[in-house]
């Protein structure tokens, strides 16, 4: 993992008794994380801590940074001690208190990161109504099941602004053409079920 | 029971009733070449210069017959239905014959034309999946994603005229757990058919 020049200097002011408290520290740390893990949340850096805005504002950025990169190029804790200790001048207190965050939301920093990027429609749920066509107006006497489905799909949040869009793709199908869908459907389950048990 | 036509219609086709029956057969030719691809003016042209008359009274003609067809199987005439229909129109015996032939011989086909003529959504045809796994992206290196990636093909038909069928293909992708909800989900929707309820209410219109 390299950082740059800029993200360097602010680690070492995060690092430093002298530019940021204690107090002020830990108040960083869980703002980091909360901004991270959850993209609702908002958090005003300045009203953190009063003391000296600009070394505040560069080191929370240079931690942002940090813990995205890590978790980014799937880190360990341990590795990511050694670093901070050696490069960055952390102090013993300081490096445990961030490790001991990381380790805890490592997976959830992944978890946010794997929803940022580009994927397919992703189809979440579904959704049916069965029709029995008695009557159509080019036909006196139909008498047919017709299946009405609904595939609910998740698509990139980028696309529609913030929120992950649900769309909906809405299709007919005859009682035969639901069975050969369901029938395929039922062989990629089985399959990675085979996958997944081996 | 009995088809009645409109006016204008028996108009149209009453150019139809003074033809020996090979014309007539050549006619019934005419409209099946029309419900399967569409009108073709130049066989109307050469139709009327031997019947000397306007290329228009051709393909009224020819247009009226389909409509007959397609209204005789709109409402599902029987043979016996169809034959007085016909001989209601000024048509003779041997003509009726001829139309008996071909209306049995299309009433099928123009059926499930119908049919699906009333269908303006998209049907279900096919679909294709890959299951995959996701190594890695720019925001997240080395990770093990497993998606599965489906391409679902959707065809809407347009009968008749052109017998042609257009195919749009969906691309999607799913994650194993929701692969298992959809599939439970729609297994539960074919049983529906199945069941007491369903079949009550198919037999109580049939």
């Amino acid at each position: 993992m390299e950082l740059s020049a800029h993200v360097a200097a602010g680690l070492k002011l995060l690092g430093s008794s002298s530019a940021i408290t204690e107090n002020c520290y830990t108040k960083l740390l869980e703002a980091g994380i909360c901004v991270i893990t959850d993209n609702q949340k908002v958090i005003n850096v300045s009203q953190l801590c009063n003391a000296k805005g600009d070394a505040v504002k560069e080191s929370y950025a240079a931690l942002l940074s940090l813990l995205i990169e890590s978790a980014r190029h799937d880190i360990d804790p341990d590795t990511l001690s050694v670093t901070l200790v050696q490069d960055y001048n952390f102090s013993a207190p300081r490096n445990e208190k961030l490790i001991r965050l990381y380790r805890l939301h490592k997976k959830q920093l992944q978890a946010a990161l794997s929803n940022v990027g580009i994927y397919l429609p992703h189809v979440v749920d579904a959704s049916w109504t069965l029709d029995f066509c008695i009557k159509a107006s080019s036909l006196e006497q139909v008498g047919s099941f017709l299946y009405l489905i609904q595939f609910h799909t998740e698509s990139c949040p980028e696309q529609y602004g913030k929120d992950s869009a649900i769309s909906r793709l809405k299709f007919l199908c005859t009682q035969e053409e639901l069975q050969d869908l369901v029938w395929k459907l039922r062989d990629a389950v089985r399959h990675v079920e085979r996958i997944a048990n081996m | 029971m009995l088809l009645s036509l409109k006016e204008d219609h028996k108009q149209h086709i009453s150019v139809l009733i003074p033809q020996p029956t090979n014309v007539l057969q050549d006619f019934c030719k005419m409209a099946l070449d029309f419900l399967r691809k569409g009108p073709t003016p130049k066989l109307y042209q050469t139709a009327a210069q031997k019947l000397d008359v306007q290329p228009e009274v051709i393909q009224n003609a020819v247009g009226g017959l389909v409509n007959l067809l397609v209204e005789s199987c709109k409402h599902q005439l029987s043979d016996l239905d169809f034959r007085d229909s016909v001989l209601t129109l000024g048509f003779s015996e041997e003509q009726q014959e001829t139309l008996e032939v071909f209306y049995k011989g299309k009433k099928q086909e123009i059926s499930d034309a119908l049919s699906q003529l009333t269908l303006d959504l998209p049907h279900y045809h096919d679909l294709e999946w890959r299951f995959e796994v996701q190594l890695a992206s720019r925001a997240l290196q080395h990770q093990v994603t497993p998606l599965i990636t489906m391409n679902l093909t959707l065809e809407t038909k347009t009968p008749l005229a052109s017998g042609s069928s257009t195919r749009k293909n969906i691309v999607l992708q799913t994650d194993p757990t929701n692969l298992v909800h959809i599939t439970q989900v729609l297994e539960a929707a074919l049983l529906e058919n199945r069941g007491q309820h369903s079949r009550r209410i198919q037999r109580s219109f049939k």
